[in-house]
């Protein structure tokens, strides 16, 4: 019987999301290698277009599942469903990726399954016919090679970005739809949905940001962040990492991150920032990225165009002063 | 309400790291392990809730002696009493296996809210609480911004979604909630709490004792060689004293990356 990559898929407002087709391309590549063939699932009503698109990334079947209990998004309800499609397809590798919503329902369905789980993965090996999984520990420092026990199905999620989604050649699959038992799944109380950013500040549009994290050390010491800011000129902005934000030494709504704004400024300078992988989905779209820390190992030289190695409180007072002096030549 | 704020011990952030002789783990003699940054606020928002509803809160770890440490610290800060699951193999067992531990030591207590850090600080998982939800038969929500009661048996939830929305969600017990940093500013123990701490009731047990077997707790991932990552290739890491990196980068910027 031939071998299964499952990929669950995610959608909004009638579209397949991004993260989901990096997903299936990451299935496609890992298919030949495993001996697989690759079956997409999609959950909710009125969803068979995204089933249709899915199947146009290399999906050879795409599970649809149209039940009314799916209308609105509940962990419940994907667990419920995602079970019972495991269950009755037996794939050797499930795999999604990491978004909002797999961070809620992804550990539970594996759980309910007693898999493994590799969360959050930036790279995926085959070893003989088994996956081997690269993941980020100890605040990204590090890349740990892991592998799996048993015969699956093992499930992994995907770091966003991490696998790049190229629209295959291949030729569309079948959209097959699938029914589930879903009499016990209730929907989530939602009181309201809101824009979290409230502020004034937009940093979209910025050509220069300068952001401070962690390491600029404190409430104080974050106006040399803004000075900075200042010696390079009025097209310079101020942005943050999520912990002086949480420290409120700065405005939240300076915040730059998964959970913040997303930037593409023609220069970042990253002051003090380790480079979490919130903050870093935030930024990586800048043109040319400086990154100042103390920590070699920290994170954000890994996406730095220019690193430099150094106490923020050293190194930004002689870049101001040799920004002033590169003025006045 | 009987509240649960689950804990674990990780290097503090500014540690210097340097990976283990066998490849699989870093070296950890001379680090100095702390409550896991998350794990922090979970513990305060635990307490702000007990102060709002009444109640109590329990502090649960799973691991060594230097669980124990984490634990005391918990319980200056105003915890009633510490559940110590005490056991060296779990500290980097996967989500689904660590979860099941939480879950054997917390059976018949009832509790009608558990918190969990969204996320340790080593493992970076963003997965126990919700596999322990699973387990309990709980209700589960993710990156939790904010929670107080909303009636006797649910509570009022602000949680993160994706593209930067907030959703307030009520939440029926009893749950697990994954909190978020920041969530509130997290208290210092006071000396009458560090005082009193070790006078606090403290339950420890082995998984053994919690009737679960060697393959139960046998990990399905294993970590088998860290590495430091390779920088992008295009990284230039900039060396010397203050000025002369800071005249070299202004430099770069202005005819190399033609940013200036």
């Amino acid at each position: 019987m031939a071998r299964t990559i499952l990929v669950i898929a995610e959608h909004r407002d009638g579209a397949l999301k991004g993260i989901s087709k990096e997903a299936a391309c990451c299935a496609l590549d890992l298919a030949p290698r495993m001996s697989a063939t690759v079956v997409g699932v999609v959950l909710g009503p009125g969803t068979q277009s995204v089933a249709q698109e899915l199947a146009t990334w290399g999906c050879a079947q795409v599970l649809l599942v149209e039940d009314g209990a799916l209308a609105a998004y509940t962990p419940e309800g994907y667990v419920a469903a995602l079970h019972q499609l495991v269950q009755r397809h037996t794939p050797a590798l499930v795999i999604t990726g990491h978004s909002y919503q797999a961070i809620e329902f992804f550990p539970r369905l594996a759980a309910a399954l007693d898999a493994a789980l590799v969360p959050d993965c930036t790279g995926i090996d085959v070893d003989g016919v088994r996956p081997v999984f690269t993941r980020k520990v100890i605040n990204g420092k590090l890349n740990a090679r892991c592998t799996v026990e048993g015969d699956g199905p093992w499930l992994a999620s995907l770091q966003q970005g991490a696998f790049p989604a190229r629209k295959p050649q291949a030729a569309a699959g079948t959209v097959v739809s699938e029914t589930v038992d879903l009499a016990r799944v209730r929907p989530r109380t939602v009181v309201s949905v809101q824009p979290g950013q409230k502020g004034e500040v937009d940093l979209t549009k910025a050509e220069v940001i300068v952001a401070g994290g962690r390491g600029v050390g404190g409430k104080e010491k974050f106006k040399i962040v803004f000075d900075l800011a200042s010696a390079l000129g009025s097209s310079a902005a101020v942005g943050a990492s999520r912990p002086p934000c949480d420290a409120e030494w700065v405005e939240h709504e300076r915040q730059i991150g998964s959970s913040g704004q997303v930037v593409a400024p023609k220069l970042y300078i990253a002051l003090g920032i380790s480079g979490a992988i919130q903050h870093l989905v935030g930024m990586r779209g800048a043109q040319c990225i400086v990154a100042i820390n103390k920590d070699a190992n920290a994170a954000i030289f890994q996406e730095a165009t220019y690193g430099i190695v150094g106490d923020v409180h050293e190194i930004v007072p002689a870049l101001i002063a040799a920004i002033q002096e590169a003025k006045s030549a | 309400m009987k509240i649960l704020s689950c804990i674990k011990q990780v290097p503090e952030k500014e540690a210097r790291l340097r990976i283990a002789a066998d490849g699989r783990w870093i070296q950890e003699d001379g680090l100095t392990f702390v409550i896991s940054e998350c794990d922090r606020y979970g513990v305060e928002a635990a307490l702000r809730l007990k102060e709002r509803a009444g109640g109590e809160v329990v502090v649960l770890s799973v691991g060594d002696e230097r669980s124990g440490k984490g634990i005391k610290e918990a319980l200056a800060m105003g915890a009633d009493r510490a559940i110590h699951v005490q056991t060296g193999a779990c500290a980097k067992a996967d989500a689904v296996t660590i979860a099941r531990v939480i879950a054997a030591a917390v059976k018949g207590e009832g509790f009608d809210v558990v918190l969990t850090g969204q996320q340790s600080d080593d493992l970076g998982y963003n997965a126990v609480g919700p596999a322990l939800a699973e387990h309990l038969g709980m209700h589960h929500v993710q990156i939790v911004l904010s929670l107080e009661p909303a009636s006797a048996n649910s509570l009022r939830v602000v949680h993160e979604l994706d593209n930067n929305l907030l959703e307030t969600l009520e939440v029926p017990l009893p749950a697990v909630l994954g909190v978020q940093s920041g969530i509130h500013e997290v208290r210092y123990a006071s000396l009458k709490g560090i005082m009193g701490a070790g006078a606090k009731p403290q339950r420890k047990v082995t998984p053994a004792e919690l009737g679960l077997s060697d393959a139960q707790l046998a990990p399905k991932v294993r970590m088998e060689q860290l590495a430091v990552p390779l920088r992008s290739s295009k990284a230039q890491i900039l060396e010397g004293d203050a000025a002369t990196v800071a005249r070299a980068l202004v430099e770069k910027l202005k005819t190399e990356a033609k940013v200036l």
